[in-house]
């Protein structure tokens, strides 16, 4: 399936979501949900080139296929993404600087960082920095924790 | 009135006046270079600070604020890709690209000059145009904001992406995403699913932060990734503990806008003066919508449009000059009638309050010295902007030089913290990541990011000036075409779409 196949078929399936379910369900009243009416009606203009355009695209034999280094690579960037989530959960619990400074230098392990001074320097700095500049001087409260 | 214009200057060019105007301008950048920290929001902080400063040495630092936290705003977004203030999206579409070349240097300049540039011109706009500026502004009404978004919208979806269609899919969901929260016209809750953070929608610097900044660190990282696999699998020789790439060699010449460049980005710059200017008469249509236009007609009219979005130092330039261009003619409302064309205009008015000055028609008569005490200062706060961004940018931009690990280790927690700053507020933690996800996947389907953003900013203000204009002319829809504003801008709307598609189509075949 082509790129503009792939899109449409998702478009599709966003429309459908809103005019079904969100639309009817998390909208009161049928003058509340002109707009978004009207906006899933006319997303649907695109959604149809774009099906047709990837069609007569297939049609011809363009093929894009995606190369196993690839997958790996995108699964390997996006798993910044759910120690991103555990992150913000623990700033909850320890409080923003601790849990900043630990993840600084989760990521900095996770990209592969030379191991200098600055390596074990970088995860102090930053939010020394930051608690000194938007803390202390700007006054601006960040979550605290059961350290800090 | 030339006796006025001395009194004013006299009023001015006080060492302490002087002083206050450097310090709020020093202030606004350092601010301004911080994600998630405004000029606004740099007005607020220090706000209090100037009751205790005498009328003009409080202005003088409040305008400095507003001057250097505009151009501080375009630092980290050449540098990180995260937009220090909403405006300066626009500016990370080229600057990051040249950052990225080891070109940081230039970029920054590139953007000091423009800036500089065009708020002196938007500057003398307010100065010698305030009256008949000031009658135009006054016949727009809902009808005219219609059309006038219409327009924009229009542009923007054929004229920023490579495919018409898939633009009109990013202005779309960029409609779509501004319609979640409250409903403008009913009060009701409106696609929230539950969820009472959601009320006020999405906010747009959590939003801005995710799409451009984050979601760009999750697409770097994977091509470091994919080219450190390509290599094992050639069995070519890995470093294993670079796998993040080589840094960009550090040049002068590459820090350095040559006299050349400059010239070369001026008709560039101007042509953006205007574009920004005309968006500043229109109260509320804002900075983001004068820099991306600004940025999309440079591209169209570019010899080599090819290069925007790669590095284009015209991209740089058109984007700041853009945003730069609105802030002049947005103080017209404010100083010719009294009303604040936008926020920034609104806390200034509150500090003229404060030391007893009502702008207004009056306010000439009553007190024409310190009016044009106001522009002069206006115009200093733009020399202090110069020469403290020249000397500022000269040690921000080693940053760039740090590796990428670093690099994108900061990015990630700046971007966290841009977003928790503004509300403090996780939920927006959250909102960023999630839109870091969303911007990642419609990268891959090539859609132009900053037109969704535009797009749902844009898209309240839509929604609410359309209501309005049907409710006053009792759902006639003719209204739209019976006022010659914004019939204009409907038939302009007509024009450039036929005009943008058959460009599209000619570079196609080419």
């Amino acid at each position: 399936m082509n790129n503009d196949l792939k899109l449409s078929v998702l478009l599709l399936f966003f429309c459908i979501f809103l005019w079904f379910y969100a639309i009817p369900y998390h909208i009161k009243g049928t003058l509340q949900a002109l707009v978004p009416r009207g906006l899933t009606l006319s997303m649907m203009v695109p959604c149809v080139l774009l099906f047709i355009n990837g069609l007569s695209s297939a049609r011809a034999g363009i093929k894009h296929p995606l190369p196993d280094y690839q997958i790996r690579a995108s699964l390997t960037a996006l798993a910044i993404v759910p120690m991103m989530f555990v992150y913000l959960f623990l700033t909850d619990i320890l409080g923003f600087y601790v849990t900043t400074s630990l993840f600084i230098f989760i990521f900095m392990l996770y990209f592969k960082a030379k191991k200098s001074i600055s390596f074990y320097l970088f995860p102090i700095a930053v939010p020394l920095i930051v608690y000194v500049i938007i803390g202390r001087i700007l006054h601006f409260p960040f979550p605290e924790g059961l350290f800090f | 009135m030339f006796e006025q214009v001395l009194s004013g200057l006299n009023m001015v060019l006080v060492p302490q006046n002087l002083m206050w105007a450097a310090a709020g301008v020093t202030f606004g950048m350092i601010l301004g270079s911080i994600p998630g920290l405004t000029d606004n929001m740099g007005i607020v902080l220090f706000l209090p600070f100037t009751f205790y400063l005498s009328p003009i040495a409080g202005i003088a630092m409040l305008m400095g604020l507003t001057k250097g936290g505009n151009f501080g705003g375009s630092i980290p977004a050449v540098l990180f890709n995260i937009p220090g203030t909403p405006q300066a999206m626009v500016t990370c579409l080229d600057g990051y690209p040249l950052a990225q070349q080891g070109k940081g240097g230039k970029a920054l300049k590139a953007a000091l000059y423009s800036s500089v540039v065009a708020d002196a011109c938007s500057d003398l706009i307010l100065i010698f145009l305030a009256a008949p500026v000031a009658l135009v502004a006054l016949k727009i009404g809902p009808p005219e904001y219609t059309s006038i978004i219409i327009f924009s919208l229009a542009v923007i979806s054929i004229a920023a992406s490579e495919h018409p269609v898939r633009g009109l899919v990013a202005v779309l969901l960029g409609l779509l995403l501004g319609t979640v929260g409250t409903d403008p016209g009913f009060g009701t809750p409106r696609l929230i699913f539950h969820v009472i953070e959601l009320a006020d929608g999405f906010h747009i610097m959590p939003m801005v932060i995710g799409m451009l900044a984050f979601s760009e660190v999750l697409i770097q990282l994977e091509k470091e990734f994919i080219k450190s696999l390509v290599r094992k699998f050639s069995n070519m020789m890995a470093d294993p503990d670079k796998i993040l790439g080589s840094e960009n060699p550090d040049h002068p010449e590459n820090h350095r806008l040559s006299w050349s460049e400059f010239k070369s980005i001026l008709p560039t710059i101007m042509r953006s003066t205007g574009i920004g200017a005309t968006i500043g008469i229109i109260p509320g249509i804002g900075t983001t919508v004068g820099s991306y236009l600004s940025y999309i007609m440079a591209k169209q009219s570019s010899k080599n449009p090819k290069s925007f979005g790669k590095g284009a130092i015209e991209g740089v330039a058109a984007a700041e000059a853009g945003n730069n261009a609105v802030n002049g003619p947005n103080l017209i409302p404010l100083v010719t009638l009294g009303i604040p064309g936008n926020l920034a205009a609104a806390l200034i008015l509150g500090a003229f309050m404060m030391k007893g000055l009502i702008p207004g028609p009056t306010f000439m008569q009553t007190n024409g010295d310190m009016l044009y005490a106001l522009f002069f200062v206006l115009l200093l706060s733009n020399l202090f902007t110069l020469v403290i961004g020249y000397f500022y940018i000269k040690y921000v931009r080693n940053v760039t030089a740090v590796p990428k690990p670093y690099l994108f280790t900061g990015i990630i927690v700046f971007s966290v913290i841009g977003s928790y700053v503004g509300y403090a507020s996780i939920f927006d933690v959250y909102v960023m990541l999630a839109f870091a996800i969303l911007g990642y996947g419609l990268t891959k389907f090539k859609i132009n990011l900053p037109t969704v953003i535009v797009a749902f900013f844009l898209g309240p203000m839509l929604e609410t000036k359309l209501r309005q204009a049907l409710k006053i002319s009792g759902d006639d829809i003719t209204v739209f075409f019976t006022k010659p504003i914004s019939l204009s801008f409907l038939i302009l709307t007509l024009v450039a779409v036929t005009f943008l598609l058959k460009r599209k189509r000619t570079l196609a075949k080419d």
